[in-house]
């Protein structure tokens, strides 16, 4: 509540100011999924923008400044909802923000392709103190589908604001800023036609307000209030009941309501029957019997056959991809970028103590190239992933995937995140961030890990060969497969019992195709990529720093380093898996990245890093059943470094990261003992 | 767009709800008998258009939804369209993946177990049927 009374002090400074000279707008940017949100924000505050959290939640939020004239806009992205009922944390993020902040103005991003469900949320922004503008969005799209929207005739009707745009082509956003302006100046009238309740169940809500009105808390108005209540909205049935209203009265409201339990079906009807009034003049129709594009392509796309063949066709490109430009430019990087620096800092470094050169070339260098050598595949997978969001493919990918994600108690959506772990890990876990709850999105990030990652195949395609000769390409097949059924069956039983709930119900909006914008696309990928490298790049470097220091103290040498202490103290454990304590460093040190494993074992056992020697010295001392069981520990083990640091910083909790981590080493040693005993006794 | 407001039809059905005061007796009329073209979602074929408007069946409207699934689902139904009296066609419907309508001019992906939640009536004819 502190928070409002200080934006309310606000709100005041600017009244003053209001009529002429600079002005400073806060104004909220509300709207349902695929009206071209983001693409709108991006256009009108391009790079000059914040990118954070909502206070205390995992929902991102993005703030930004335009400027026109003598005005500032300060604009506030509000999480995209169909309504303003506390159906999920992002509704409530954005009514919140609306009565508790008051901005001085709310812009309702409506898609005109599809006027009459985009109106809904209008309907419920309007009886909100707050003003509303209304941006007509997508006019082309509304068009292309044969629609022919009057703006002017929806202005007259809403009697709101209402601006038509077409936001990827960068039309109509001056006007609406300069709309925002006039109206924050009190140059344009503001006479909203807001929704009323359907008369019969006027009497009901004045019932309910009158025995509440007297003590519902400042910012809430209290009219809005009884709506949520004959709504059924938790959140303020929950306020009402536990923080205002004196137990008796309660009961008297809580008996109405009980009586009244379907009504929230009439609000919402009552809503639409507005919505459909208001357009009614203003919207004309195309003739029956013409196929639109999306039907058309979505006879392919959402077949149960042909979609599946659609979508395995656009991950491989994604996979062919990754391989031809990202691979190569990752080599690249890590010779010429990141080897070259750490030579020079050793060769600047020459005079220094050892353990100097070695914490620049190695601890730190060798961090910041781990995370530099990531942008490139990330790069790729950012971009891909923007551009099939943008262009509405990704709703249909989450369709023909459900129902294998269905098993887990995730939806389809899950898929793709999932997937991009095949090239690494850490695009996976970010990728998480285009599930909707927060539940699913959390079982989507423990299931990351788990996806066998480009990484973990090297390992397993140096290792294979030296014991199984000709059999190797089917153990890698095989190691794959068992680390996927790993997989599902984690996905199965965490949603079982440790993520319970229920799966929230299966709803999805397919959105009409359209062509993609390059801008908003570029902008996602440069958010997304900076945001790898500010937060997870530093956990990563001072990571990487940390167990460079094990490796080398206290002697500067592996061999005799507190890292090689903490093996030998494991042997006993790795006595279990037929693997002595070189392999259990082998493996520690694959926490810094995966592939470190080989490198390691190069050092260890003496064979320098050529690693022509080193398959060799393995076959001598590893038993087929022990090379299985480490790579079965390998390909389950705790995720490494970077991907650590992403679970940290996209869940905001170290609990759940202890989870995985913790979850993770379970698995991949219990998976390595048995795979141990098994395979020996075979 | 003339006969999109069909909210009188649909006070027949609460009403109906509240006269027997069971929900479930959603598929019966006040004799007691079933009610005719009242099914749930997941029964309902999609008709390809070019048989629109030859063939019935094909636009459905939704009927005071069950309230067995929970008022939260029903409340996100609510806010997507899904509201008694407001129509939809059924564009895609297999047999076993979700299925797709439309609806206030979206279309709509719904798995099995949420369609098998909404109650719908048969409508016959209709001029906007084959619209997306």
């Amino acid at each position: 509540m502190a928070v409002g009374a200080e934006a309310s002090q606000e709100m005041a400074g600017q009244a003053a100011s209001v009529l002429k000279g600079e002005v400073t707008l806060t104004v909220a940017l509300a709207g349902q999924p695929n009206v071209g949100k983001s693409t709108v924000f991006n256009m009108l505050t391009g790079l000059n923008q914040h990118v954070g959290n909502w206070p205390g939640k995992t929902i991102e939020q993005k703030t930004g400044t335009h400027r026109h004239n003598e005005t500032i806009i300060h604009l506030v992205d509000l999480p995209g909802t169909y309504s303003l009922t506390a159906n999920s944390l992002e509704e409530v993020i954005a009514r919140d923000y609306i009565i508790k902040e008051r901005p001085d103005l709310v812009v309702a991003l409506v898609n005109a392709a599809s006027l009459e469900r985009n109106l809904y949320l209008v309907a419920e922004l309007l009886p909100l103190p707050t003003r509303v503008v209304v941006a007509l969005n997508m006019m082309d799209v509304a068009a292309d589908a044969g629609l022919n929207i009057e703006p002017q005739v929806l202005q007259a009707a809403l009697g709101v604001p209402v601006v038509p745009m077409v936001a990827t082509k960068n039309r109509g956003l001056r006007e609406l800023v300069e709309t925002l302006d006039r109206l924050a100046r009190g140059e344009i009238s503001y006479r909203p036609n807001v929704p009323e309740i359907r008369d019969d169940h006027r009497e009901v809500l004045d019932e309910i307000h009158a025995l509440m009105a007297d003590c519902v808390p400042e910012p809430y108005p209290s009219e809005w209030v009884a709506l949520k209540l004959l709504e059924g909205d938790d959140e303020i049935t929950a306020m009402m009941r536990d923080e205002c209203l004196p137990p008796e009265r309660w009961e008297r409201v809580h008996e109405i309501l009980m009586a009244h339990e379907d009504v929230f079906l009439a609000v919402a009807s009552g809503r639409y029957a507005w919505v459909v009034r208001m357009i009614r003049a203003a919207v004309t129709r195309p003739r029956a019997g013409q196929i639109t594009l999306t039907e058309r392509l979505d006879r392919w796309a959402t077949h149960p056959l042909w979609g599946l063949g659609i979508l395995a066709g656009i991950l491989g490109l994604v996979f062919w991809l990754t391989f031809t430009v990202g691979a190569p430019l990752q080599d690249l990087l890590d010779t010429y970028v990141v080897g070259a620096l750490a030579d020079a800092a050793s060769a600047w470094l020459g005079g220094a103590p050892a353990w100097l050169s070695g914490l620049v070339a190695d601890g730190i260098i060798g961090g910041a190239g781990t995370v530099i050598t990531f942008l490139p595949i990330l790069v790729i997978f950012f971009a891909v992933l923007a551009l099939l969001e943008d262009m509405g493919y990704m709703a249909r990918a989450a369709y023909v995937m459900d129902r294998f994600m269905h098993l887990m108690g995730l939806h389809g959506k899950s898929f793709l995140p999932l997937f991009l772990g095949f090239g690494c890990n850490v695009p996976a876990v970010m990728g998480a961030r285009i599930i909707e709850t927060h539940r699913a999105r959390l079982l989507t990030i423990l299931l990351a890990p788990l996806v066998p990652c480009a990484a973990r195949m090297t390992v397993i395609v140096f290792i294979a060969p030296i014991f199984f000769g000709k059999a190797a390409m089917l153990v890698a097949w095989g190691l794959i497969a068992t680390t996927l059924a790993v997989l599902a069956t984690v996905g199965v039983l965490v949603n079982k019992w440790v993520l319970k709930g229920e799966r929230a119900a299966f709803i999805m909006e397919l959105p009409l195709y359209h062509r993609p914008n390059a801008r908003t696309i570029g902008i996602q990928v440069w958010h997304n990529s900076t945001a790898f490298l500010k937060k997870a790049g530093s956990l990563i470097l001072i990571m990487s720093v940390i167990v460079w220091a094990l490796s080398a103290l206290p002697h500067g040498d592996i061999e005799t380093s507190y890292l090689a202490s903490v093996g030998k103290a494991l042997a006993p454990l790795g006595g279990l898996m037929g693997l002595d304590w070189k392999m259990m460093v082998a493996l520690l040190t694959s926490f810094i990245a995966k592939e470190n494993a080989i490198a390691t074992m190069g050092v260890l056992f003496g064979a320098g890093d050529e690693a022509a020697g080193l398959d060799a010295v393995l076959a001598g001392i590893l038993t087929p059943a022990a090379a299985l069981a480490f790579l079965v520990v390998q390909m389950l083990f705790i995720p490494c470094v970077a991907v650590v640091a992403t679970i940290k910083q996209e869940t905001q909790s170290w609990g759940w990261t202890g989870f995985s981590v913790g979850l993770l080493l379970v698995l991949s040693l219990v998976g390595g003992v048995v795979t141990y005993h098994v395979a020996a006794w075979v | 767009l003339k006969s999109r407001e069909n909210v009188a039809d649909i006070d027949i059905h609460t009403k109906m709800a509240k006269v027997q005061g069971q929900r479930t007796t959603l598929f019966r009329d006040q004799q007691g008998d079933k009610v005719v073209g009242l099914v749930t979602l997941d029964h309902i074929k999609e008709v390809p258009c070019s048989e629109w408007p030859t063939t019935t069946g094909a636009q459905v409207m939704v009927s005071a939804p069950q309230t067995r699934g929970g008022r939260h689902f029903l409340s996100r139904l609510a806010a997507l369209g899904f509201t008694p009296g407001a129509r939809l066609r059924v564009m895609q419907n297999f047999g076993h993946s979700p299925i797709i309508v439309n609806l206030r001019d979206t279309r709509v992906a719904l798995g099995r177990g949420e369609a098998t939640k909404i109650l719908v009536e048969r409508l016959v004819g209709g001029e906007d049927g084959c619209r997306s």
